[in-house]
C-alpha cells in the first residue's frame, strides 16, 4: 500500500507542501495538489489517484464537502477529510459523503499514516465485496433455475431474474414481501407445507412438481445447515421437463423392446411344444416311419432353442441398458391391465 | 355310431399324429389347417367335438371359437382348446365361458381321447339342462349366463392348480365364480351332481 498515489486538496500552499513532504517521507506518491474544489474536480479524474486528502475549508465556490461528494458519485475514490477544531459544525454534512476517515489538525505523521492505510484497506475490501456481490448476482442470473432467498419469517431477501419472471414482478418490488402472498400464483399451494418442513426440521426438502406441461425439481435448503439456527432459506426451481421426456422415451423404448421379446418367446414356446407333441404322437404310434419323423422333429427343436439363446442375449442387452438409465422404480407393469378388467 | 371329431391346427405333423391316434381309438376324424377352413367345413359337417389350436394366422383360435358360438347351427358343439400357450387370466375371463376344455401341448395322446369323451358327456349333460330351462321359459340371456358360468368354473377348477403362478395366485378369482354359480343354480333350481360324480339321489328340485 505504501506506493499508493495520493491527491491533495488544500488551499493553503505551505500546509499542502508540508503534507506532500510527509507523504513522500512515508513512501507514497503525490499525484497532484489542487487549491480549490473546481481544480480538484478537473484534475482528479485525470490522475485517478488511490486516495484524496481533502481540506474541508476551501477558497472558491466549492468547499471540501461538495468536492468530496462529487468525487464519491463520479469516481469511487476514497476521501479523507482534514479538519480544524473550528470545522466541527461541518462534520454532520461531511458524514453524508461517506468519508473514509477524518484527521483533526494538528496531526502527526503516525496518525496520517494509519488513517491513510485504514482508508486504503477499507476501500479495497469494499471494492472486493462489491465485485463478489456482482459476480454472485451475475451467476445467479446466468443459470436458468429460478432462485430465491428467504429470511426465517419467509420474507423475500433476494432473487434472480428467472425467479422474478416466474413471479411476474421486478426484483425490487418483490424484495421484502412475504412469500406466502405469492401462493398460489408464483408457487403451487404444496410449497407451504414443504417450507414449514424445511424450516422446522431444519433439513433440505426436495420434491418434484408439475406445472401445466412442465416438470420442476424444487429444492428448499435452510442456510447455514449446521447447528441449525437458520439465517436464510434458499428456494430453487429446476426445470426437469427435458429429462422427464428423455426418461419417458427410454422407458417406452425399453418396454416396447421387452414386449417384442416376450412375443418372440411366446411364439417360440408354441413352436417348441408343437414338435414335442408330434414326437409324443409318433412315439405312441411306433413304426419305422415314426422313428425318422421323431429325429426330424428333434432337429426342429434344437434349431428353435438356438434362437431362444439369441433372444436371451438381446434381452440381456436391453435389460442392462434399462438398469443403467432407468433405475428408480415405476419400471412399468405391462401386464397390469390383467387385474383391471372387472368381472364380466 | 362312431363319434366325429374336427381337428383344427396349422401344423401338419400335429394333424397327422392326432388323427392317426384318434382314428385308432375309434373316432371319425376331419381336419382343417386354419380357422377359416374350420368355419367353412362346419357348413357341411356336424362334429361331436372340435379340437382347436389357438395360435394360428390370420384367424386365431379365439376368433374361430367366437364364430362357432355365433352360428345357431354350431353353437352347441363342445370346443376343446389345444395349445402350447398357457392361458392368461384375461383369456379365461373373456373366452372361458365358451370353452369346454383347455389342453396343453405336449400331452399324451391317450389323455386326449379320455378328455374328448369326458367333454362330450359333460356337454350333453349341460344341453339337457339347457333344454329344460328353455322349456320352463327361462330367457336366453339367463341360459347363456348359466352355461358360460358353468364352463368357466369347470375350466378354472381344472387349470387353477397348474396356472395359479400366472394368475397371481388369485384364489378369489375361482371362489367368486363358484359362489356365483351356486347362487345361480339355486335360483334356477338346477340339481348339482355330488362331488363323486353321481347325480344327487334325492335331488332338491329336479328341473
Amino acid at each position: 500500500m505504501s506506493d499508493a498515489s495520493i491527491f491533495i486538496v488544500e488551499d493553503e500552499l505551505i500546509v499542502a507542501d508540508d503534507i506532500r513532504l510527509t507523504l513522500e517521507n512515508l513512501g507514497y506518491t503525490v499525484a497532484g495538489i489542487a487549491q480549490t474544489g473546481e481544480t480538484a474536480v478537473r484534475q482528479v479524474p485525470e490522475h485517478i489517484p488511490d486516495l484524496v486528502l481533502m481540506d474541508i475549508q476551501l477558497a472558491g465556490t466549492m468547499d471540501g464537502i461538495e468536492t468530496a461528494e462529487w468525487i464519491r458519485t463520479h469516481l469511487s475514490i476514497p476521501v479523507i477529510f482534514l479538519t480544524a477544531h473550528s470545522d466541527d459544525i461541518n462534520l454532520d454534512r461531511a458524514k453524508v459523503t461517506e468519508p473514509y476517515g477524518y484527521l483533526i489538525k494538528p496531526y502527526d505523521e503516525r496518525e496520517l499514516h494509519s488513517v491513510i492505510e485504514m482508508a486504503l484497506y477499507k476501500h479495497l475490501m469494499e471494492k472486493k465485496t462489491r465485485e463478489d456481490a456482482w459476480t454472485i448476482r451475475a451467476l445467479a442470473n446466468a443459470i436458468p433455475d429460478a432462485i430465491l432467498l428467504l429470511d426465517p419469517e419467509q420474507r423475500i431477501i433476494s432473487l434472480n431474474e428467472s425467479m422474478a419472471q416466474r413471479l411476474g414482478q421486478s426484483p425490487a418490488a418483490l424484495t421484502g414481501s412475504d412469500i406466502r402472498a405469492h401462493i398460489p400464483g408464483g408457487f403451487p399451494a404444496g410449497i407451504r407445507e414443504h417450507l414449514e418442513e424445511a424450516i422446522h426440521q431444519c433439513r433440505t426438502v426436495q420434491y418434484e412438481e408439475r406445472e401445466g406441461d412442465r416438470w420442476f425439481e424444487v429444492v428448499l435448503s435452510p442456510l447455514p445447515a449446521p447447528g441449525c439456527s437458520i439465517s436464510r432459506i434458499m428456494i430453487q426451481y429446476h426445470d426437469i421437463t427435458d429429462i422427464r421426456i428423455l426418461e419417458q422415451r427410454i422407458h417406452e423404448q425399453g418396454i416396447a423392446q421387452i414386449d417384442r421379446n416376450m412375443e418372440q418367446f411366446q411364439i417360440l414356446n408354441d413352436k417348441i411344444r408343437n414338435p414335442l407333441q408330434v414326437i409324443m404322437g409318433y412315439a405312441s404310434l411306433d413304426s419305422e416311419e415314426s422313428k425318422s419323423k421323431i429325429v426330424e422333429q428333434v432337429m426342429v427343436i434344437d434349431n428353435l432353442v438356438t434362437r431362444l439363446d439369441h433372444g436371451w442375449v438381446e434381452s440381456e442387452k436391453v435389460r442392462r441398458f434399462l438398469y443403467r438409465h432407468y433405475r428408480h422404480g415405476n419400471a412399468g407393469e405391462p401386464d397390469a391391465q390383467t387385474d383391471k378388467k372387472g368381472e364380466d | 355310431m362312431p363319434r366325429t371329431l374336427l381337428l383344427v391346427d396349422d401344423d401338419p405333423p400335429i394333424l397327422d399324429t392326432f388323427s392317426r391316434f384318434l382314428e385308432k381309438e375309434g373316432f371319425t376324424i376331419y381336419t382343417a389347417d386354419s380357422g377359416e377352413k374350420c368355419i367353412s367345413l362346419l357348413g357341411t359337417i356336424s362334429p361331436d367335438l372340435i379340437l382347436l389350436d389357438i395360435m394360428m394366422e390370420p384367424m386365431d383360435g379365439w376368433e374361430t371359437l367366437l364364430s362357432i358360438r355365433d352360428s345357431p347351427k354350431t353353437r352347441a358343439i363342445p370346443v376343446m382348446m389345444v395349445t402350447a400357450k398357457p392361458p392368461t387370466r384375461d383369456e379365461i375371463q373373456n373366452y372361458g365361458g365358451e370353452v369346454d376344455d383347455y389342453l396343453m401341448k405336449p400331452l399324451d395322446p391317450r389323455k386326449i381321447s379320455a378328455s374328448v369323451r369326458e367333454a362330450i358327456d359333460a356337454n350333453e349333460q349341460m344341453l339337457i339342462t339347457v333344454e329344460k330351462l328353455r322349456a320352463r321359459g327361462v330367457d336366453a340371456d339367463r341360459v347363456h349366463e348359466y352355461t358360460s358360468l358353468l364352463r368357466r368354473v369347470r375350466l378354472t377348477q381344472k387349470l387353477f392348480g397348474r396356472f395359479r403362478h400366472i394368475w397371481n395366485a388369485d384364489i378369489h378369482f375361482l371362489g367368486q365364480q363358484e359362489s356365483r354359480l351356486a347362487r345361480l343354480n339355486e335360483e334356477l333350481g338346477i340339481t348339482v351332481p355330488s362331488p363323486d360324480g353321481d347325480q344327487d339321489p334325492g335331488g332338491k328340485q329336479p328341473v
